[in-house]
């Protein structure tokens, strides 16, 4: 996912689940900085380097794929961005290292997010801002996992997206990829950009979603593909169910932590609050377009009646440098996402999967 | 890349300039020497993918064409390592077609890449450079001491364009 789900329609889910504005901000502003809190990052800011959530296209080049680079890399790409759906999954074939690297599939309602949410319940709204990333990555980057593998994360030219037609089946269309960064995606060809195939198993080509692309952060697609892992099933991807999910369930969520709820449970949506405005939630997820940041914007300012800020991740910098740095801001995000991390590479090393390492 | 991967790709390519160097040096006696090392790598690299289709790559999408290249590879390996009882000149005829088939794929990568807008220039310089280089060692036939010289030329080439390669800044896409 990417800023427009991370940081507007966070934002919305925040106000939909009886946050005020300042809070609200204040929680979409934590869910979108995941996706910027980087080594080289916290630096800059001058906090803990591991708290690092993310790391940069840079950092990633040049990082270490041994069995010691790998578990930071599953450290950091498992707590944050895949989180795995079921750690003691039933696979009985292949080596160990095959059956550790399938249990680090992503998606949702496993539970790792269970603990996820209710880690952050009672620690500020930037505890709750992480908790959000995580829960809607969950939905949008089901089915690949957050260490760099072949044999799970490939994908081939068997790609196809769906339209609807009236007669019921959908209608396909092949998928190109471009392996050219600076080259443009076009949405109505489809050529979208991709990462290139690369035959090492722990290429950094091969970590999460890179050779799908940004086809799993664009609500509005929906498409079908053979994942390296599924023993040639088709897998049928289908964005707005998803991403309407994850709204319905970030809504759910935050009423738990906003103390509305006494407990959150597994696949339990807020259908209830978004009712409402299902039609507009559900005409911004379809419009075909990469960045769905104005719209969803244009929708949190009509529910909260306030201006919502351009995110700046640079904001709470001078706060978190001048003051006492734990009862800032950063602070506390950095608490939070320290823990997180904590906790999912202890659930990780506590199912038997050394990929994490030790903790 | 990573430095420990610039630095391998750099030491490759020293390796062949070293090779190409003892071509010109000791001409036609170091052929041997060059065939024993090439079946050596290339056996080695088979096993290597061979292991990894067993542990893990059999289970996955089209894994067999790691299962195919393991295979190949290792062949090739074991064929290389049995020219030392061939004329020489046939295995500076296979020395020939591997640099030939190594254009081709650079050409044909090249051709893909242009397609969907990649980098593609270089590749195509350096296939189509290889492929001539081989097509001249067809012609020179007869004279084993120039195709000798012609050979050394494609390794050397082929190792400045992997040295070159290796300090070119390159843009990838990862996942953000």
């Amino acid at each position: 996912m990417q800023g427009d789900f991370h940081y507007y329609a966070t934002y919305c889910a925040a106000v939909l689940a009886g946050y005020d504005h300042k809070n609200s901000v204040d929680i979409c502003h934590a869910a979108q900085l995941v996706d910027h809190c980087s080594r080289t990052w916290l630096i800059k800011a001058g906090g803990p380097t591991q708290a690092a959530t993310t790391q940069l296209q840079a950092e990633l080049l040049q990082a270490r794929t041994d069995p010691i680079g790998l578990c930071d890399i599953i450290r950091i790409w498992s707590s944050f961005h895949f989180l795995p759906r079921d750690l003691y999954a039933d696979i009985n074939m292949g080596s160990q290292n095959y059956k550790d690297k399938y249990r680090l599939i992503c998606g949702p309602n496993g539970n790792l997010l269970v603990d996820t949410v209710k880690l952050a319940k009672g620690k500020g709204t930037e505890a709750a801002g992480i908790a959000m990333h995580v829960l809607a990555d969950t939905w949008a980057h089901t089915y690949f996992a957050g260490t760099p593998s072949l044999v799970i994360n490939n994908t081939n030219w068997y790609f196809y997206e769906l339209f609807p037609r009236d007669d019921g089946e959908p209608e396909r269309r092949q998928i190109k990829f471009s392996h050219n960064p600076s080259a443009s995606e076009d949405v109505d060809k489809p050529v979208y950009v991709g990462s290139v195939y690369q035959s090492d198993e722990n290429s950094i080509m091969n970590l999460g979603h890179g050779r799908a692309g940004h086809l799993p952060d664009y609500s509005y697609i929906r498409y079908v593909y053979l994942p390296a892992w599924g023993g040639y099933k088709e897998i049928v991807k289908d964005n707005p169910y998803d991403y309407e999910h994850a709204f319905a369930q970030m809504v759910y969520a935050l009423g738990y932590l906003n103390g509305g709820r006494d407990e959150f449970e597994k696949e339990t949506y807020a259908t209830d609050k978004i009712a409402l405005h299902i039609e507009r939630i559900r005409e911004i997820i379809t419009k075909r377009q990469v960045d769905a940041s104005k719209d969803w914007k244009a929708f949190g300012e009509s529910l909260s009646g306030e201006t919502i800020p351009d995110f700046d991740k640079d904001e709470h910098i001078a706060e978190y440098k001048a003051g006492n740095r734990e009862d800032t801001y950063l602070g506390r995000f950095f608490q939070a996402a320290i823990s997180q991390k904590k906790m999912v590479s202890s659930r990780i090393m506590e199912s038997g999967n050394r990929l994490a390492g030790l903790v | 890349m990573t430095v420990w991967q610039k630095l391998r790709k750099i030491l490759l390519g020293i390796a062949m300039i070293l090779i190409g160097a003892a071509l010109f040096i000791f001409g036609e006696e170091a052929y041997m020497a060059i065939i024993g090392f090439f079946s050596l790598a290339l056996e080695i690299m088979g096993i290597r993918m061979l292991w990894f289709y067993f542990r893990m790559a059999r289970h996955m999408v089209g894994g067999r064409n790691i299962l195919f290249r393991g295979i190949l590879f290792f062949d090739f390996g074991v064929f290389t390592g049995s020219l030392v009882w061939v004329p020489r000149m046939y295995v500076l005829i296979y020395l020939a077609g591997t640099l030939a088939f190594s254009g081709a794929v650079n050409i044909i990568g090249a051709n893909e890449a242009r397609g969907i807008q990649s980098s593609w220039k270089l590749k195509a310089f350096e296939g189509t450079v290889k492929v001539l280089i081989a097509v001249c060692c067809l012609i020179f036939m007869r004279s084993g001491a120039r195709v000798v010289d012609i050979c050394a030329v494609g390794f050397i080439f082929s190792a400045v364009m992997n040295i070159a390669n290796a300090f070119r800044r390159q843009q990838v896409i990862t996942i953000d």
